[in-house]
């Protein structure tokens, strides 16, 4: 890790976790999720979290995304210590700071795509034009139609633009194409580099598909609640050119 | 147990919320339904009851005077089996704490109350034997409200002559279960006794020696009053009879069976209505319910079990719920019968008045209970089995939205998203929306029919003592005096004004229908007695014909301009054909107009009056009414201000319980629609309201998002339930066909938003209840998870 941090020296640290774990007890059962993880993730940069299931990679997203608390340690955005957070507190950190892409989507399925972008600008600062939100992960017809008469790479569409329209400082990206074929799939990725690369917003991908690693500049590998290895893309690749 | 079973018990215990308001929602309706009928049966009985250990005539005779030597030939009218002869007399008691002359009605005894008829029921001491000269037994209603005790001596002026007597014993009479002093519209027992003496005081003060003034008289099964009745008046026209009345027309009897019909409408309509709320709200509930656990019912089907278990499982659900709630209401029902009956008792004098549970009732209503609620679910369940396990295991096809004409209406800017959500979930299942209003809707009627009750009242003096009776008091007179006695009580200090009016018995007789009531004639150009035609508007009355009482029409099948027979009762008994001139409002009594002078020519008397209404100057009220006691020429005063007092503080308790109890269930209704409603769309939005969370949304706002449906629905709901009131009220009244009053179908402002309040608070309540459980969703299953 020190050689990565050497690299990064100039770029500001945004999230900063320190010895940060995660303890789930079920019943007389303790599963450490995360266990003392260390990690800095710096503004602007494209990370990948591979990791097969159970390694911690949802319950550090979760965390990350002030969703979840941690058992111990500490997560710091910035200046904030999400491990401190009351749940008023987080919520406002995910309404300012953070856009979520989920596994399902989950698109509001009463309302229209537009309509579900302009959701969101509600509750933002300084929104985006829903309509270039939508431009931006190429969706630029069809924005009358209801989640319902849209295809699943469509509604992941709908839902990263709905993640980016409020000008999010980092996006969260929960196994984005883990219900889609590969092509759709590729077509999200693609939004999803496009919108790092143009808005420059950092990014953070959870996935257990290891071809998606090419197009991170930073790849963390978690396994059993650490991370068991990282790699730098010398050469970020395009979705375009993953093949899984 | 089997595990279906233990399933069926986690999932009561996780579902305790809805099952609490399912099951008060039961309990509330098999409430009022036990209560309702168990109170009707109870008093119908309790009637029976007295006026068979009573030997309640069934018909009723007053006269001037006839020689006890004609009674044997009474006795042989066909039909008759008992007649009892009796002497019967208004007089004046000198009651020197009460503040108003007091009348009473003394009534001789023959058996020392053990009477052939109208026997006295004793509460205590003893009734005076045939020969007692100086005891007397007494009222209950008026020993209450005057703490008379056995012992206490009661002065009476008879004849001219003040006599004491000793009571002896306080008792209750078929004949008095509601006495009403002669004239009054409604009881005061403050200011009317009724005496009992025994026979030979009676005879001695009234100079009655072997002779009577009154008979009662029972008849053989099967005989035709109408028959005996005619007979009677033939023979005892001589005598001076005022006509013989059957049952039905008796004062106290025509109180007490317009009461127990009243009691039967609301009996029925009341309950109906009730379980009808019921009965949808569990359809909806558990029926949602079972929509709900749509994937777990297709996984056990997948497992292997079969329809039937799975039906019955369900319904076992519902068979638990129901009688959960029915055990309750049935207790419930014995309190609130209890509460009514003992409401009653101040009202009716009833030895035999005891609540008494109508089983059938109990059985009917948990019956009823169990079979909406079962259809419910077996509606929801043929639903869901209708599917094959592999679609049914997977979630149902999301509702197919659509952008509603609503949408079009409103200004874009107000639509916001959040506003779009509630608008078409709301548009998106038009029927669970209308449901869902309809139900919250049912609950206002029910905080009205509480209270209503009040406003008829107020409207009912409104009309009787603000627009007709506009005096202050009334005053009568032993007999029909020169009509310059009117400018006689206008010099008396205090008196701002006087009019004389002329009261006289008639039978009125239209074809083969006749009533026997009196006609009120009144001064031309009156002002303390202005009668009002259905517009509310004051009408003179016509110089030449009879002006009637709504309801008195109807009981003669007459209407304005045609022809009936008007038979003096009194007097020189003149019979005179007249025209009905005009049908008046009134909602006290079956009362009949003429004017004073055409009354008296009618009768051939000259200027006479026999009532006087005043309008005095309120603060000489006291002492006007201390010196009437002294004026022998005045028989009986009433002032309206205490006779509004007694009878309201009699009729507030009444309506105070079941006001009190019907606005509790106003309550469990809405709260029932909307905190089941509210949970089953949690259940239903979780996932959706936790992706609002997660993407920043705050408790509140997503609050917002669910609520506002509810909130939409619950202010439609009220204008509806508004008219629903106003609907049920007006079918109340049209159902009741009440001679003793009637009860205006208006219902108070103030009522109207009194029921919208405690909807709307009953709603915001449960809603708070739901709220909490937002702020439990659990934001990382709504992103690992498919809706």
């Amino acid at each position: 890790m020190a050689s990565s941090a050497q690299a990064q020296t100039q770029a500001t640290v945004v999230f900063r976790a320190r010895g940060l774990s995660k303890v789930y007890v079920m019943g007389e059962i303790k599963v450490n999720a995360l266990r003392a993880i260390d990690l800095d993730i710096y503004e602007g940069e494209f990370v990948v979290l591979l990791g097969p299931s159970g390694s911690g990679k949802s319950t550090l997203l979760n965390i990350l995304g002030g969703l979840d608390s941690a058992t111990s340690g500490e997560a710091i955005w910035r200046d904030n210590n999400l491990t401190k957070a009351d749940d008023a507190a987080l919520t406002r950190y995910r309404r300012e700071h953070v856009g979520f892409v989920f596994q399902f989507y989950n698109l509001i399925p009463s309302l229209t795509v537009l309509e579900n972008v302009a959701l969101v600008t509600e509750i933002a600062d300084k929104p985006l034009d829903p309509r270039e939100a939508l431009r931006l992960v190429g969706l630029t017809e069809r924005l009358d139609h209801f989640p319902s008469q849209l295809s699943g790479g469509e509604q992941q569409r709908v839902a990263v633009a709905r993640a980016i329209v409020k000008s999010p400082d980092v996006l969260l990206c929960d196994e984005p194409t883990g219900a889609l074929d590969y092509d759709t799939g590729k077509l999200v990725l693609e939004a999803i580099a496009r919108i790092n690369k143009e808005l420059g917003t950092t990014t953070i991908i959870i996935t257990h598909n290891a071809a998606i690693a090419g197009m991170a500049d930073r790849v963390l590998k978690l396994g059993d609640g650490k991370i068991v290895g990282e790699e730098r893309n010398a050469r970020k690749r395009s979705p375009e050119e993953l093949h899984w | 147990m089997s595990l279906l079973d233990r399933k069926l018990l986690r999932d009561i215990a996780n579902l305790r919320g809805q099952v609490i308001t399912i099951a008060a929602v039961v309990a509330a309706g098999v409430t009022v339904f036990v209560a309702s009928i168990s109170t009707y049966d109870s008093l119908l009985a309790g009637r029976d009851r007295f006026y068979a250990a009573g030997r309640f005539p069934q018909v009723f005779v007053t006269l001037k005077r006839a020689p006890l030597s004609i009674v044997p030939r009474l006795q042989a009218i066909p039909g008759v089996v008992t007649v009892e002869p009796r002497i019967v007399r208004d007089v004046i008691v000198d009651w020197p704490s009460a503040r108003l002359p007091v009348s009473a009605r003394v009534i001789s005894l023959s058996h020392a109350g053990d009477e052939p008829l109208s026997r006295l029921y004793l509460r205590r001491g003893t009734a005076p034997g045939r020969n007692d000269t100086r005891g007397a037994a007494i009222n209950e209603a008026f020993a209450e409200a005057n703490h008379v005790e056995p012992g206490t001596p009661i002065l009476v002026i008879l004849n001219g002559k003040l006599q004491s007597f000793d009571i002896t014993g306080i008792a209750l009479s078929p004949e008095y279960v509601y006495a009403v002093k002669p004239g009054l519209p409604i009881p005061d027992d403050n200011f009317f006794a009724v005496l009992w003496v025994g026979r030979a005081a009676a005879e001695a003060a009234f100079d009655m020696k072997g002779a009577f003034n009154d008979l009662v008289v029972s008849l053989a099964p099967g005989a035709d009053p109408q028959a005996v009745i005619a007979s009677l008046d033939r023979l005892l026209e001589p005598y001076g009879s005022v006509g013989a009345l059957a049952r039905r027309d008796q004062s106290s009897n025509r109180f007490l069976n317009d009461e127990l019909a009243q009691q039967r409408v609301m009996s029925i309509t009341i309950p109906l209505i009730f379980f009808g709320v019921a009965a949808f709200l569990l359809n909806v509930a558990l029926g949602r319910q079972v929509a709900a656990q749509r994937e777990q019912i297709a996984a056990l089907k997948a497992l292997g079990f079969g329809n039937w278990p799975l039906a019955l499982h369900y319904l076992k659900l519902v068979a638990l719920i129901v009688l959960i709630g029915a055990a309750i209401g049935i207790g419930g029902g014995l309190l609130f019968g209890r509460a009514m009956i003992a409401s009653y008792h101040g009202f009716f004098r009833l030895p035999y008045l005891h609540f008494t549970l109508t089983v059938w009732s109990a059985v009917a209503g948990t019956a009823i209970s169990f079979a909406a609620a079962a259809v419910g679910v077996i509606t929801a369940l043929r639903n869901v089995m209708r599917l094959t396990p592999a679609v049914a295991m997977r979630p149902a096809a999301p509702l197919t939205y659509r952008r509603s004409w609503i949408e079009a209406v409103m200004a874009g800017r107000w639509l916001t998203p959040p506003r779009v959500m509630v608008l078409r979930n709301l548009t998106g299942r038009p029927l669970r929306a209308g449901l869902t209003t309809l139900g919250i809707a049912f609950a206002i009627p029910m905080v009205v029919l509480g209270l209503f009750w009040r406003d008829a009242i107020n409207q009912m003096i409104e009309i009787q003592f603000n627009l007709v009776e506009r005096g202050n008091a009334v005053v009568t007179f032993p007999h029909p005096l020169d009509a310059r006695i009117v400018g006689d009580l206008a010099r008396e200090p205090g008196v701002l004004a006087v009019e004389g009016e002329r009261i006289v018995p008639v039978r009125l007789r239209a074809g083969h229908r006749s009533y026997l009531t009196s006609v009120i004639g009144l001064p031309p150009g009156g002002q303390l007695r202005r009668p009002h035609n259905a517009q509310l508007k004051p009408i003179a009355i016509a110089p030449d014909g009879i002006t009637l009482t709504r309801r008195l029409a109807e009981r003669l099948g007459v209407t304005a301009g045609d022809s009936m027979t008007v038979e003096v009762m009194e007097g020189k008994r003149r019979k005179r054909e007249v025209p009905v001139s005009a049908i008046v409002n009134e909602v006290i009594g079956m009362s009949s107009y003429m004017t004073r002078s055409a009354l008296n020519h009618l009768t051939g008397e000259g200027d006479v009056v026999s009532a006087a209404a005043l309008y005095v100057d309120p603060s000489a009220l006291p002492a006007l009414s201390r010196r009437f006691k002294e004026l022998p020429v005045i028989e009986s005063m009433s002032m309206k201000a205490y006779t509004l007092t007694s009878f309201i503080d009699k009729i507030a308790n009444m309506v105070l319980v079941s006001a009190a109890i019907l606005t509790g269930f106003a309550v469990i209704i809405a709260v029932g629609v909307v905190y089941n409603s509210a949970r089953i769309g949690l259940h239903e939005r979780a996932w959706e309201l936790a992706s609002l969370r997660v993407l920043g949304f705050t408790r509140a706002e997503v609050a917002r998002i669910l609520f506002g449906e509810f909130m939409i629905e619950t202010l439609l709901a009220i204008p509806i339930g508004l008219a629903l009131s106003q609907g049920l009220v007006d079918l109340i009244v049209s159902v009741q066909s009440n001679e003793s009053y009637q009860i205006p179908g208006t219902i108070g402002t103030h009522t109207l938003a009194a029921a919208s309040l405690v909807v709307l608070a009953a709603a915001a309540a449960s809603a708070y209840v739901v709220r909490r459980r937002i702020d439990r969703l659990d934001l990382v299953a709504a992103l690992k998870t498919r809706e």
